[in-house]
């Protein structure tokens, strides 16, 4: 992340988002709500948030944690199927449907952002159940508490594992797991030294994983006096994720990474607007409900420092476009789609997770997004509302290639499209020999090959 | 809507549709002729007698009509039946009837009286149809109403005319962009290309009684022609061959050890023989599919002598029966006459991948040459059987009910073989359980036990230290690899309930002596659908989640589909199919028969 | 001017209509056509997984020692191919032997390191990453130089992994994507039709963005890549090339190397495996099969890019991960051992064998004793060849070798 200074007005940015009248409040600032906090919105969902008010659909998106008792059930039925092949291969699919069919979008995205924060591999791992029971424990938090949550995960055994702390002996204390708690998940490089991470080591020693438990074997423990960023006590290693959790640099470091997600890829990596929401994170006690709900209802947030100014995640790309048509798919090709785009589910590509960015984008992933896209739209399984694309339209008042486009572009586009382009799309989808379903279905193609469309 | 997308129910489906609607009309049989008409270069050529009759014949089987009867309750096809599509083509289909003044089934019915011939001709590049209806009158009233209607249409989309008449001596022509159809006296002709539909007009016309029926390959291959066939294929493989010499089919080479042992035989009848038959027969509750190509037993090559045996007389020993039996698969292969062929039979890189594989083998089998002196000791009578397993109540069972898979193999001398099996057999579990546990996964305790005539060296998965009792334990827990000995068998299997199964089963493998007719079954296959169906029961719950998963279906939508598969499989028996030889043929055979108990259940 | 430069001016004057692309065409073709002029090295790195034999690769003919340790696996010397008086090839690999005669082969001798690892794994990984155990193993040392050559440029692949296997940590880099490419087809857009292909690239050209936007950013990788799609279509397509390569498995991936390569895709790395050197037991039917698919492949590669005039641009690097024991086992095949040749094809480098043999006699435990580290190889190659850094690569300065002719 790069960090610059913005001419950005930090009170404006924070405060909420009025829209001054209620025409400014439109259907397409609903959809980019919904692409930032979900996964894409489908047109009933834009209509019902266009009632409610941007604090309003920031907090009922906060608020919501529980997600429907169906898709809960079914969820789980997969769920068991899947962990009974024993294979954590399969899982990418079980959370996709979850991703289609969930009812809380924000929990399930937070929970995403939880997966690269908090980046661990099944390619490692192998143990299908441990990679779950993770995948629970960060959808558990995903809104939650910070700090519980690295309680949580530094005693993972997925995370364990992952990082080779299986074992943790205090002849040689193992500081894989104390350097990547410190840089990676609560305080970001340079805020520490060498040796607060050899003397946290000191303090997860003892740390162990048995038969794919956590357990503490205090005969491996260093129970002597550690000193970690100058306070000194004969911690445990409870007491030393929590000396990481009080350093004042990891609020800012969460908060912007939080921005970046939500908000911005680029240029906002201001420190003048990432102190007054790491502040106000650090005074509820790390909670991560009222700092989202302060920024995902801000003015920044709709502001044009936001709109477009992300590029699509292969999941946001792929998940979204569905979810904003209500599609469903074959989930097992879906994910070799998108691990051949650059993100296979439970398999980040290292500690560090995904990049995001403009990382995402080169010759070989844009080829992939289109192919992607192109065999999903050719596929029998593939279906919107659980019909034809034509039916689908039809039953939203869209009856002409002309009304399509439109439509379309409104759904899932980020960054208007100008009338000219729209024309030639038009133009060249009365080109194509075929049945409207053809025709829409290559005129849909080409909407979500356009670069326009790589961005959220 | 909620519209169902797999093939199986398409099929279903048209079935029904066939069934329901189709005809009803007794007609008196004639052997079609027609093959006097196409040209004699045609390639592929297929008749059907009388598609009437057949169906008719069809309806007054009380198995059939059993069958379509739960067909129509399968909630998949009475989705269907009460679907948009379908009541569209119903409504078109009452249209046509109006104006033809008949029924469909009864004009379709007229249409096709005299049967239905179909050719493919490689010269032309044509595909042609050819139907005789029992009246001129009929004929014309038909494709006229049908021409109207199609031209109606045309219009009022604003779209030009989509057939351009003409007339060709007698006939009347109607062409459209990529095919076109004519008819001649009560004859209708369907062709994708003018050369093609001219030269079958001519035939027709000038009464010619050449054309293919004349043709040599295609009068001898007449000749198997079996009776009561209902359907009859020829095809000629020796014009395909010239046709085509770089298929792969011809090349009389496999080239890979999988695809040998399983083709290598065909790739030798393909390679010369002149052509194929296929029919399709009707038996005792069911149907019967044959395929048939000329073949000279007595001259096979010696490459192949590890496929067909010496003077192709190896038999494949009788199929083996155990307790939830699904599939039993006997072969006659002489897997060591096969390695010691590789140089022959496969490509280089097959070849140097063989030699590859064979420092590992040989490394196992303390040194001994894997080809030579391993796979010698076993006879060629081999077979493959899989059987549903039953789980043991106190020990954990797996969400996910895999059957057992059991490879059994005739020793040719026992004493000196079992000992080097046995030991490689606790050897691989020893590294199964090394590498197991390096990875976290549950142990195998090895067990021995005598029996008669043998013994059984069988695992258990060992249950992990804290485990409860769980019906829903990991997919590992369906294997219990095991080997077993029984007299000159031997026995390899994933579980040890098979194994023992396999073991102490009163049938041997025994050869059943060869037919008067001097046939030779070279391999033998039975199915149990009923097993397959219950195992697709004892897999429902993942059955259906893999649906959600790979359909993109909603629970409800999976559910239904898995159901319909597990009702549509209890609507058939028993399958067997069998590749066999005679001094002049390799005939490829399979069986369907039909459940006919009233109501079948569980 | 060089071939590849010539073809496409051929092609502006007469491809571009056939591609549909005529008002496009020229800015497009001329973009490439530059590119081709100022070519950038690239270097083929072929992972021979198992632990090669060495003395069956590169045979001591002369020497009794090797004949005494090894009564049934070694080459007799009449059928060796002779590379010197004391030295020669295994005769599986004439395709090497040709190589060498063209004066395009080096051989590096006694290559390995010091406290040599004899697992399969381990190895590999210090061959991978420069890292023994305690050491950070977040990379690999391609991945290392493929950030170091592509920082700024982020968003290029600057390197790519050929095979359907497991990525080698070799490549795995801490700020760059480096795809695993199955087949070629995963850079054909799969919308066949010319006008579908046309209208995407169409309707992604740049406008009324700011240059240093996200959306100017996707626009310009969208018709980029839209372009290298096509181009690759026009390589594979195109009957430019004579060369048959062998059915085999190599063989196919170094095809698509050469096609991807063509294809102007930028790419500076590509990694290609070759695995089944393990040969514990009767090695040489295995052995020999393995040596023929790894030199007739390289052969069939070296001719390609001849005759597509890319062979100064490319360099390959074979290595393995170890080599075997000097004795033969009970099993008539060889176990784990330790240093072993490396072999490197391209136009600029020194031909023949490079660094002396380890002895037979003295040995370590049964073992060779190495003499060149093999990152003294690495860091030749990445400082020559790829104009890196090495000391930031591998952690400090090592010597380098005599690999290149001086120009």
């Amino acid at each position: 992340m790069k960090t610059g200074q913005t001419n950005i007005d930090t009170d404006w940015a924070w405060s909420a988002y009025q829209p001054e009248q209620p025409q400014d409040w439109t259907q397409r600032q609903v959809a980019h709500f919904y692409r930032r906090c979900g996964l894409g919105a489908n047109p009933e969902m834009l209509k019902a948030g266009l009632q409610k008010s941007p604090v309003e659909l920031a907090v009922g998106q906060i608020s919501n944690r529980q997600e429907s008792a169906q898709v809960e059930q079914e969820s789980a039925t997969l769920a068991r199927s899947v962990l009974a092949t024993a294979d954590a291969k399969n899982l990418p699919a079980w959370w996709t449907h979850r991703l289609l069919n969930t009812s809380v979008p924000l929990q399930e995205k937070m929970t995403l952002f939880w997966h690269g924060h908090f980046a661990t591999g099944a390619e490692k791992v192998k143990d299908a159940q441990l990679m779950f029971d993770q995948n629970q424990i960060l959808r558990e938090y995903a809104l939650g508490n910070f700090g519980r949550l690295v309680h949580e995960i530094s005693q993972d055994p997925a995370m364990l594992l992952y990082l080779d702390s299986a074992s943790n002996r205090k002849v040689h204390p193992n500081e894989n797991f104390a350097r990547e708690i410190m840089e990676l998940f609560v305080l970001g490089e340079g805020n520490y030294s060498e040796t607060d991470i050899r003397e946290l080591a000191r303090c997860f020693t003892g740390w162990e994983i048995r038969r794919d438990r956590f357990y503490f074997n205090r005969f491996q423990h260093d129970f002597d006096e550690k000193t970690i960023f100058s306070h000194s006590g004969k911690f445990t290693g409870e007491e030393g994720v929590d000396l990481v959790l009080e350093h004042p640099a990891g609020p800012e470091f969460i908060v912007g990474k939080l921005i970046q997600f939500f908000i911005a890829d680029e240029g906002l990596q201001d420190p003048q607007l990432i102190k007054p929401l790491a502040q106000k994170f650090r005074n509820s006690g790390l909670e991560v409900g009222p700092l989202l709900e302060t920024m995902l209802a801000s003015n920044l947030f709709y502001s044009e420092y936001a709109q477009g100014r992300k590029i699509r995640s292969p999941v946001d790309f792929a998940v979204g476009f569905l979810n904003s048509l209500e599609g469903s798919t074959n989930l097992l090709e879906l994910n070799k789609g998108l691990d051949e785009i650059g993100q296979r589910l439970f398999y980040p590509p290292n500690v560090k997770g995904w990049e995001g960015g403009r990382i995402w984008i080169n010759s070989s992933t844009l080829l992939a997004r289109t192919n992607l896209m192109q065999s999903l739209l050719k596929r029998d399984e593939t279906r919107f509302g659980q019909g034809s694309l034509s039916e689908y339209c039809k039953s939203h008042g869209v009856t002409t290639t002309k009304e399509a486009v439109d439509w379309f572009a409104e759904l899932l586009l980020a960054v208007p499209l100008n009338d000219h382009k729209q024309s030639e799309i038009v133009q060249r989808c009365e080109m194509i020999d075929g049945s409207y379903e053809t025709k829409l279905k290559n005129l849909l193609g080409l909407i979500v090959s356009l670069p326009e469309y790589q961005l959220a | 809507m909620t519209t169902c997308h797999s093939p199986l129910f398409k099929t279903v489906i048209v079935v029904v549709l066939t069934a329901l609607f189709g005809l009803e009309v007794q007609i008196e049989v004639r052997a079609g002729d027609a093959a006097r008409f196409f040209p004699a270069t045609t390639i592929v050529y297929a008749e059907v007698d009388q598609p009437a009759g057949l169906i008719d014949k069809a309806q007054q089987n009380p198995q059939i009509s059993h069958l379509v009867g739960e067909l129509k309750s399968i909630p998949a096809a009475r989705k269907a039946i009460e679907g948009k599509d379908f009541q569209k083509f119903q409504f078109a289909l009452k249209v046509v009837e109006a104006k033809l003044g008949q029924k469909w089934p009864e004009a379709l019915s007229s249409l096709t009286h005299h049967g239905i011939s179909f050719g493919v001709d490689p010269v032309s590049d044509g595909v042609a149809i050819l139907m005789q209806a029992k009246e001129t009158e009929s004929l014309d009233k038909i494709t006229s109403s049908l021409l109207e209607m199609v031209e109606q249409d045309a219009k009022s989309k604003g779209n030009d005319p989509p057939f351009e008449r003409l007339d060709y001596r007698e006939a009347k022509v109607f062409k459209a962009d990529n095919f076109g159809f004519a008819t001649w006296k009560n004859w209708l002709l369907i062709a994708n290309k003018s050369d093609v539909g001219r030269s079958i007009l001519d035939a027709l016309i000038d009464d010619s009684q050449k054309g293919l029926a004349s043709a040599e390959n295609f009068q001898n291959a007449s000749k198997s022609r079996t009776e009561n066939a209902i359907a009859w294929v020829y095809v000629d493989i020796d014009a395909a061959r010239a046709a085509k010499p770089e298929e792969k089919i011809y090349s009389n080479r496999a080239d890979d050890p999988g695809g040998e042992f399983l083709l290598g035989g065909l790739y030798s009848a393909f390679h010369e023989t002149p052509y194929l038959t296929g029919e399709l027969l009707p038996i005792d509750n069911g149907l019967k599919l044959r395929f048939s190509v000329p073949f000279d037993r007595s001259s096979i090559s010696e490459e192949r002598v590890h496929f067909f045996g010496p003077d192709g007389k190896g038999t494949a020993s009788t199929p083996i029966r155990v307790p939830g039996n699904l599939l039993t698969v006997s072969f006659y292969r002489d897997l060591s006459q096969m390695y010691q062929r590789a140089g022959d039979l496969f490509d280089e890189k097959a070849n140097d991948d063989l030699a590859k594989a064979d420092v590992g083998l040989s490394t196992l089998f303390s040194g001994r040459n894997f080809a030579d002196e391993v796979l010698s000791g076993i006879s060629p009578q081999m077979q493959f059987v899989i059987a549903r397993q039953t789980f043991a109540e106190d020990k954990p069972i797996p969400s996910i009910k895999l059957p057992g898979f059991a490879l059994v193999a005739e020793l040719k001398d026992p004493k000196a073989s079992r000992k080097e099996f046995r030991r490689n057999f606790i050897n691989a579990i020893g590294f199964f359980n090394i590498v197991g546990a390096m990875n976290g996964q549950p142990q195998l305790e090895i067990d021995f036990e005598s029996i008669e005539g043998g013994e059984l060296v069988t695992t258990n998965m060992v249950p992990e230290v804290d485990q409860k009792p769980d019906t829903e334990a990991r997919i590992n827990y369906n294997f219990s690899p095991s080997i077993a000995f029984s007299d000159n068998l031997m026995i390899i299997s994933t579980t040890s309930e098979l194994a023992e199964a396999v073991a102490t089963s009163k049938e041997r493998l025994s050869i059943e002596p060869a037919e008067d007719s001097g046939d030779v079954q070279n391999t033998a296959m039975l199915l149990s659908v009923k097993e397959l169906v219950r195992l697709v029961v004892d897999n429902r719950q993942h059955l259906i989640s893999q649906n959600m998963l790979k359909e993109g279906h909603t629970q409800e939508e999976a559910e239904t589909e898995i159901d319909s598969l597990v009702k549509f499989g209890r609507l058939l028996k028993n399958s067997r199919a069998a590749l066999s030889t005679s001094e002049t043929t390799l005939e490829f055979t399979l069986e369907v028969e039909i459940n006919s108990e009233k109501s079948p259940r569980e | 001017m060089s071939l590849i430069r010539r073809e496409f001016l051929q092609l502006t004057a007469t491809g571009s209509a056939v591609l549909g692309f005529q008002q496009t065409a020229p800015a497009f073709w001329g973009k490439i056509a530059d590119q081709a002029a100022g070519q950038e090295n690239i270097l083929v790195v072929v992972q021979l997984t198992g632990g090669n034999d060495g003395l069956n690769t590169i045979v001591p003919y002369t020497q009794d020692e090797y004949y005494k340790q090894r009564p049934k696996l070694a080459i007799p010397k009449n059928d060796v191919l002779k590379i010197d008086n004391e030295f020669g090839f295994n005769p599986a690999l004439d395709g090497f032997s040709e190589l060498l005669e063209a004066g395009l082969l080096g051989v590096v001798q006694g290559v390995g390191y010091a406290q040599p690892n004899r697992s399969h794994f381990e190895s590999m990984d210090i061959w991978h990453t420069c890292q023994r155990k305690a050491g950070d193993r977040a990379d690999g040392w391609l991945g290392r130089a493929i950030d170091q050559m592509a920082e700024g440029v982020s968003t290029e692949t600057t390197g790519m992994h050929i095979g359907n296997r497991k990525q080698p940590l070799a490549v795995a880099s801490r700020h760059h994507r480096v795809p695993s490419i199955r087949t070629i087809e995963q850079f054909r857009l799969q919308s066949q039709e010319k006008a579908s292909i046309e209208a995407m690239r169409s309707l992604a050209q740049s406008e009324n963005s700011a240059g240093d936007s996200l959306l100017n950013f996707v626009q310009t990788s969208t018709t980029t890549a839209i372009d290298v799609s096509q181009k690759l279509q026009q390589v594979k397509n195109s009957k430019s090339t004579n060369v048959i390569y062998p059915e085999s498995e190599l063989a196919g991936k170094l095809k698509t190397v050469s096609q991807l390569i063509a294809s102007e895709i930028g790419a500076r790395v590509y990694y290609v495996e070759i695995d089944g050197f393990d040969t514990h037991a009767f090695q040489a039917p295995a052995h020999t099969a393995l040596l023929r698919e790894l030199g007739d492949a390289l052969k069939a590669f070296a001719e390609d890019l001849l005759e597509k005039g890319m062979q100064e641009q490319v360099l390959t690097m074979c290595f393995s991960e170890f080599g075997r024991r000097v004795a033969q086992n009970a099993s008539d095949g060889t176990d784990h051992g330790t240093a072993a040749p490396m072999f490197l094809i391209g136009s600029g480098i020194e031909t023949g064998l490079i660094g002396k043999h380890p002895s037979l006699s003295n040995l370590d435990n049964g073992d060779l004793k190495f003499h060149t580290d093999f990152r003294q190889v690495y860091a030749t190659i990445l400082e020559n060849w790829l104009n890196c850094d090495s000391s930031l690569i591998l952690d400090k300065q090592y010597e380098s070798l005599p690999l290149f002719v001086a120009s």
